[in-house]
C-alpha cells in the first residue's frame, strides 16, 4: 500500500510504500509511489501545488557585499570626507574590522544614516543601502 | 538459504520504503525542524532494520559543502523517526529529501 503522509496543515512531507493497510488521519492512500506530491497540498479531495516560501532577505553581508552597495562617486565622497572627520574614519575602520555587517545592527544603521546626513549620501540612499 | 539474522527463521518478512522531506530550516530554528515521524505498518522492532539514505548538501563559509547526516530509528512498532544530524543556528538549511528503508526479518 502506498500512502502520502500530511502535516498538520495538509502538507506532504513523506511519501511511503508500506507493507500492509494502515489507518490514519494523515495517511492519504495513492496509487502510485509519486514523489510528485511531496510539497503539495491536500485539500480533503485533491492535491494542490504550493507556492514556494519567499526566500528571508539577505541581513547579513560580506564587507565586498557591503561596499557594492555604495557607488563609486559615494565612495570617492565618504573617503575624501574621512580625511578630515574622524566619525567616519571610525565608521570606515569599524567595516574594515568586522568579521560581517550585520545590516540591522544600530551601529551600521547608525553610520550610514550619519553618511546621509553629512550630505555624503543622496536624499533616501541610506534607506535603500540597508534595505 | 535465507539469512538468519536474529537466530529465528530467517528470511525477509516485509521491506518498507519511502521518501521524506525535510524543510528549509532558518538560523534559529527549533529542534524540531530537524526531526520528521513516519507512520509505518505495523513491524517487530527488535527484528527489524532501519537504512537511510541522504544526498542533503549544506554548503557552510567555513567549511564548504558539506553531506547532511540523517539517522533513523523506529520509536514503537509504527513509527519511524528521521532526525537530521545537522541542527544549525547560525545559518540556514535547504530544503533535502531523505530515503529510508525498513526491512523486518522473520
Amino acid at each position: 500500500m502506498i500512502y502520502a503522509q500530511i502535516d498538520d496543515t495538509g502538507l506532504c512531507f513523506a511519501v511511503s510504500s508500506l507493507s500492509g493497510e494502515v489507518s490514519a488521519p494523515n495517511l492519504i492512500p495513492l496509487a502510485s509511489m509519486a514523489a510528485t506530491v511531496l510539497g503539495q497540498r491536500w485539500t480533503g479531495t485533491e492535491w494542490v501545488e504550493v507556492a514556494p516560501p519567499e526566500p528571508e532577505p539577505v541581513r547579513t553581508l560580506t564587507k565586498l557585499q557591503f561596499r557594492n552597495r555604495f557607488t563609486f562617486a559615494e565612495k570617492q565622497a565618504i573617503y575624501a570626507a574621512a580625511a578630515v572627520s574622524v566619525d567616519i574614519r571610525i565608521f570606515l575602520d569599524d567595516i574594515s574590522v568586522a568579521e560581517e555587517i550585520n545590516l540591522d545592527d544600530p551601529a551600521t544603521v547608525f553610520g550610514v544614516q550619519t553618511l546621509e546626513a553629512g550630505g555624503l549620501l543622496a536624499a533616501g540612499r541610506a534607506a535603500e543601502i540597508l534595505g | 538459504m535465507a539469512f538468519d539474522l536474529f537466530g529465528g527463521g530467517g528470511g525477509v518478512k516485509s521491506v518498507q520504503r519511502g521518501t521524506v522531506t525535510f524543510p528549509f530550516s532558518s538560523p534559529g530554528a527549533s529542534a524540531a525542524a530537524a526531526i520528521q515521524n513516519v507512520v509505518i505498518a505495523a513491524v517487530d522492532p527488535a527484528r527489524s532494520v532501519v537504512e537511510v539514505t541522504s544526498s542533503a548538501k549544506w554548503h557552510s563559509s567555513s567549511t564548504g559543502q558539506m553531506l547532511i547526516g540523517v539517522t533513523g530509528n523506529l520509536l514503537d512498532a509504527t513509527s519511524l523517526q528521521l532526525r537530521r544530524g545537522l541542527n544549525a543556528t547560525e545559518a540556514s538549511i535547504p530544503e533535502a529529501a531523505v530515503v529510508w528503508q525498513v526491512v523486518e526479518y522473520n
